[in-house]
């Protein structure tokens, strides 16, 4: 599903370095990126969606290079295949749960709203347990419904591949532990990729594999 | 660029921050408004007020106030003002040389204005009767087509003077005036006059009256017991009327000569420039009473008019700018605050043509509801304008 070969980013202002020789994520996979703060974790999702270019190497997400896309494309792309999940939500206080979970369909040219969409909303609401606040604004809503909406957005357009950054950051245990299980329930329905972010070792458990991203560093500078 | 999606969002922002995009559309909506309202009055004040004048050669009057006279004799705004004798009229006519048609503007009906003046009137403002028929006997009056429709009242019904002061025994007692004619909408003051002949205008004043005749009057009614004199006097128990009829016109009548009675403005009709200029050396020297041109006055008026207009004009834009700037601050604050979002949208697949028009969405929003606001409210305001100005001047 994702293959990141001989690739380099830098800030060179900054001090950062980026370099990872070879990363490959199978499909339907589901990866806990750990590491800590400052060693490039949300900079490699932004890598992989297509945000951001790197400035050496290739990588592919099912099978297409996104360096070899233009932004137009790189963004109809990453619209279409991926779903991103924010550590800060990142929900419009002016539009109403439901609104902010269809967003993409809103803003985007690359997809279509119908009715098929709106069911999908609602399924994911109700499995999220947060169907009876379609209607409610984010500022009425706990912090551990927020980031369930945010989930619910990053799975409306049923992605090949689910980037997660720090998606728990913010919660506790408990909603930890909800907000991941949902996700990857989620993921193994719709046969997603899942790549998350998280500063929870405890969490790595519930995925597949995990990617200690400092110790994937230090292998490549060798 | 996704329309849709720039539609949806701009309106659910513009909604969600319903409070302060009403105060930015008020607070926009008085900046173009207000000097343009301004203007605007001031313009269909001068349009309405000198046309008027203009058509008016020259006004007679007491000496006093050239632009009060102005003001009783052409807009019939101002009642208080100093009264001429009605002898004038003759002394104009004897002239050849000029017409004069008699106004004694003093009294009301309902707050409409009583005119007392001669047929000449109608024809010298062009005025038609849309129903019934000119001024023809005492306690007759034609109406304005305003005064028929805020008054409901139409040939063969009856108007009511008002009296001046309500707790004033000795005042003017109300007169009821049958209305035989209404005119058709002109749209200048005469809509809105009540039409009587100088002489009801009089006995609405108590000049004139009519009453039982005094020889069939009771005894209670007579000041001395005895009948036996030729001359009888009445006293106060007398019933005097007050609606003129055909059985009671007869007996009404005037005490002393009516060439002393009063007029509010005489407008002078020359029959020529040379003439006009005759008229105006008579009356030069007279410091019982003034002759003046209603365009002059008007002038002058507005030179002072504008004069103050271009100053407040220059005030509001101050403010306009000052206002503007602060709003422009509102926008960019609030852009500030949503770059985060913006970039959201992109990453969410907005392209960046929807991203500019959100950022510029709200400030084009309320910048074009305003003008909107301010276009109707302009509207508005010139329909009103008539009734606001004759206000303003009364």
């Amino acid at each position: 599903m994702i293959r990141c070969d001989k690739i380099q980013f830098a800030y060179p202002d900054e001090g950062f370095d980026l370099r990872i020789d070879w990363l490959e994520v199978r499909k339907s996979e589901t990866l806990a990126i750990i590491g800590p703060s400052g060693c490039g974790k949300t900079t490699l999702l932004n890598l992989i969606s297509g945000n951001l270019l790197p400035q050496a190497g290739t990588i592919s997400v099912a099978d297409v290079e996104i360096g070899g896309l233009r932004l137009e494309e790189r963004q109809k792309f990453r619209i279409q295949k991926i779903g991103m999940i924010p550590q800060s939500f990142d929900l419009l206080d002016y539009l109403t749960v439901r609104e902010n979970i269809m967003l993409p369909y809103r803003v985007s040219g690359a997809l279509k709203m119908n009715r098929a969409v709106k069911k999908v909303c609602e399924a994911l609401a109700e499995r999220t347990g947060i169907l009876q606040h379609l209607e409610k604004f984010p500022d009425q809503l706990s912090t551990g419904e927020r980031q369930r909406v945010a989930v619910c957005r990053g799975l409306v357009t049923q992605p090949e591949l689910i980037l997660a950054d720090e998606p728990t950051g913010n919660l506790d245990p408990e909603n930890q532990d909800r907000i991941i299980s949902l996700l990857l329930e989620e993921a193994l329905r719709i046969g997603a990729t899942v790549m998350m972010i998280t500063h929870e070792r405890t969490l790595c458990d519930r995925f597949s594999r995990s990617l200690d991203l400092l110790a994937l560093r230090e292998e490549a500078s060798k | 660029m996704n329309w849709n999606g720039f539609v949806f969002l701009g309106f659910r922002y513009v909604k969600r921050n319903g409070a302060k995009v009403v105060l930015l559309i008020a607070a926009f909506t008085l900046v173009w408004l207000l000097p343009l309202s301004i203007g605007l009055l001031v313009k269909r004040a001068e349009t309405e007020l000198r046309s008027r004048a203009v058509d008016t050669p020259l006004l007679l009057g007491h000496a006093g106030s050239a632009l009060e006279l102005t003001f009783n004799g052409i807009y019939f705004t101002k009642e208080g003002i100093a009264t001429l004798p009605f002898r004038v009229v003759e002394d104009i006519f004897d002239t050849e040389i000029a017409e004069a048609i008699p106004i004694y503007a003093k009294f009301s009906a309902s707050g409409h204005r009583i005119v007392g003046t001669s047929l000449d009137y109608f024809k010298f403002r062009g005025l038609e009767l849309a129903e019934g028929r000119t001024l023809l006997r005492l306690g007759e009056c034609v109406i304005g087509a305003d005064v028929a429709v805020s008054e409901g009242v139409g040939e063969g019904d009856y108007l009511i003077s008002s009296p001046e002061t309500l707790f004033d025994l000795a005042g003017v007692y109300p007169l009821k005036m049958k209305v035989v004619g209404v005119l058709t909408p002109v749209g200048t003051p005469d809509d809105d006059v009540v039409f009587v002949d100088p002489k009801t205008a009089w006995i609405i004043e108590g000049l004139g009256h009519g009453h039982v005749e005094a020889k069939e009057a009771s005894a209670e009614q007579r000041l001395s017991a005895s009948d036996d004199s030729e001359s009888v006097n009445l006293n106060a128990a007398v019933v005097q009327y007050n609606e003129i009829t055909e059985e009671n016109a007869t007996s009404f009548h005037f005490h002393g000569d009516t060439d002393d009675y009063p007029l509010t403005a005489v407008i002078v009709l020359p029959d020529s420039v040379k003439s006009r200029a005759i008229i105006k050396g008579r009356y030069a020297a007279n410091e019982q009473l003034q002759l003046i041109s209603p365009k002059e006055e008007m002038d002058e008026l507005f030179h002072t008019v504008f004069s103050v207009k271009t100053l407040i004009v220059w005030l509001l834009g101050l403010v306009g700018a000052a206002t503007l700037v602060i709003g422009g601050l509102v926008f960019l604050l609030s852009y500030r605050l949503r770059r985060e979002e913006f970039s959201h949208l992109r990453r969410l697949g907005a392209d960046i043509s929807t991203i500019r028009a959100l950022i510029v969405f709200e400030a084009g929003f309320v910048c074009a509801f305003s003008l909107l606001l301010s276009g109707a409210g302009l509207l508005l305001i010139e329909q009103v304008a008539p009734a606001l100005i004759s206000s303003l001047i009364g």
